[in-house]
């Protein structure tokens, strides 16, 4: 935590499962906040005090959440959200509100992102923070410490007594390597995250980004809204240090590129490999990757430097809606698997049921198709228009929306959506 | 297609994908505890478990 007399106290939150009921449960599967880590690394840059209270993983409780904030005394509260969770994060921003009025209550993360006027207009939110937040937040922080105006910063919708100021919206960051790496420091030690399974196990854990957008704008993803149609990367360089030093200080043996492609650029990953080969870090690592991205080539440098999962998004077996949906042919997703395979990596895929496409012939298609390629694993889910999506905005405009209730905004929940077929 | 219906073919997928339960509880179990396999299966709403 850093200290400065003219900053100002900033608390930054994931919300914990379950407040919206006032009962809390710690979940089972947990990684670390990322976004929430680059935004105070970004804010305690500019010489604000900053914490972060991942109350999500920590399963902390009402009581705990009260204590935490009278003893900060924060002068802004910051929390980010997915979907689901956004009931829980309106609970909290609610308590905090309830503690003191007086506190800037800030909301980011996707699903606020997709709906910020909506937001901003609930009484427990002051101002929506929309997109990439390290450069947003820090400027509302000088903001608030300076006593200047809110209504002005680029990225943000504010609201004021029913009025929202919606800002212009932010420029995206083209130069990655500036930002500065995750706040590790203020989250719990990475070895007390718990990820999901295939996402690395068998040592210390952490996720880890090397790039942000995507030109695929796939229609149930909202990465290409939130962050772009361009891939921005950082340097082999700069992804490397940020793992050395996970690695050296914390012990982290197992890593996650959670981008949606870290592959898509041959020179970064063959100078990301040959650095991890020559630096002799004994580490494990998974990542997400676009089938028609691959090759022999890519696959054996990984391999050597240490990969041991690739997580194909496949989605589909119907030939015409894989090729809608993510623009690849079963065949570039079959030869994709197999030289994963062949080159001794494991390979998992992800698959989607319940398109507004999808009929029951094209679902057993789907079912048929995961079999035939030489998977590892396979992961099924059904699919859910988050907002933020061309499929939320294609449900909405159609009418087939069946709730607003964002609990249900879960591959596990009940189907929000009127299926035509 | 309703909600159970998806469900119901989440659940073949599964089947038809690891075979059996078993294989499917053992492939989790690889790369977590037993606890956190049935509790990730049943968040799921993978309900065939033994």
């Amino acid at each position: 935590m850093s200290e400065n007399g003219n900053g100002c106290r900033v608390l930054l939150l994931t919300p914990p499962r379950g407040l919206w009921r006032g009962r809390v449960e710690k979940p089972l599967l947990w990684t670390q906040p990322l976004g929430l880590a680059y935004v105070a690394a970004a804010v305690r840059e500019r010489g604000h005090t900053v914490a972060i209270l991942d109350a999500y993983s920590l399963g902390i409780p009402r009581r705990e959440l009260r204590r935490h904030l009278e003893e900060f005394r924060p002068r802004v509260v910051g929390v980010s959200a997915l979907t689901p969770q956004w009931p829980d994060a309106e609970a909290l921003l609610g308590l905090v509100k309830e503690l003191d009025h007086g506190v800037v209550t800030v909301a980011g993360g996707p699903h606020v992102s997709a709906l910020p006027r909506e937001t901003v207009a609930k009484p427990c939110v002051d101002v929506v923070v929309v997109g990439e937040g390290e450069a947003v937040m820090a400027d509302l922080c000088d903001a608030v410490a300076g006593g200047s105006s809110l209504e002005e910063i680029p990225g943000t919708f504010v609201g004021r007594g029913g009025e929202v100021t919606a800002a212009p919206p932010r420029e995206k960051n083209q130069q990655l390597d500036s930002v500065p790496f995750p706040a590790h420091d203020l989250l719990p030690h990475p070895s007390s995250y718990n990820p999901f399974p295939s996402w690395g196990t068998g040592g210390t854990f952490s996720s880890i980004v090397s790039g942000r957008g995507c030109p695929y704008d796939c229609c149930f993803c909202e990465v290409t809204s939130q962050q772009g149609k361009r891939y921005r990367l950082r340097s082999a360089d700069n992804v490397f240090a940020e793992m050395e030093w996970l690695y050296r200080e914390y012990g982290v043996s197992v890593f996650s590129f959670r981008d949606p492609s870290m592959i898509c650029s041959r020179r970064r990953l063959l100078e990301l490999c040959e650095a991890i080969v020559e630096s002799g870090m004994k580490i494990a690592w998974t990542c997400n990757a676009r089938a028609n991205e691959i090759g022999a080539e890519k696959l054996e440098a990984m391999k050597a430097a240490g990969c041991r999962l690739i997580q194909y998004g496949i989605e589909v077996g119907n030939a015409e809606m894989l090729l809608k949906i993510k623009r690849l042919t079963r065949e570039e997703v079959a030869e994709a698997v197999t030289a994963t395979r062949r080159a001794g990596i494991s390979a998992h895929g992800y698959f989607i049921f319940g398109f507004l496409e999808d009929t029951r012939e094209t679902i057993r298609e789907t079912m048929e198709f995961s079999r035939q390629l030489d998977l590892n694993s396979a992961g099924f889910a059904t699919m859910v228009p988050f907002p933020g999506t061309a499929e939320y905005e294609r449900c909405r405009s159609h009418g087939l929306l069946l709730t607003d209730d964002w609990r249900d905004y879960s591959v596990s929940g009940r189907l929000v959506y009127r299926h035509r077929s | 297609m309703s909600h159970r219906e998806l469900l119901g073919a989440l659940r073949r997928a599964y089947l038809r994908f690891y075979l059996q339960p078993d294989v499917l509880v053992h492939h989790l179990r690889k790369f977590t505890t037993p606890a956190i396999a049935r509790n990730y299966l049943r968040s799921a709403r993978i309900i065939f478990l033994p």
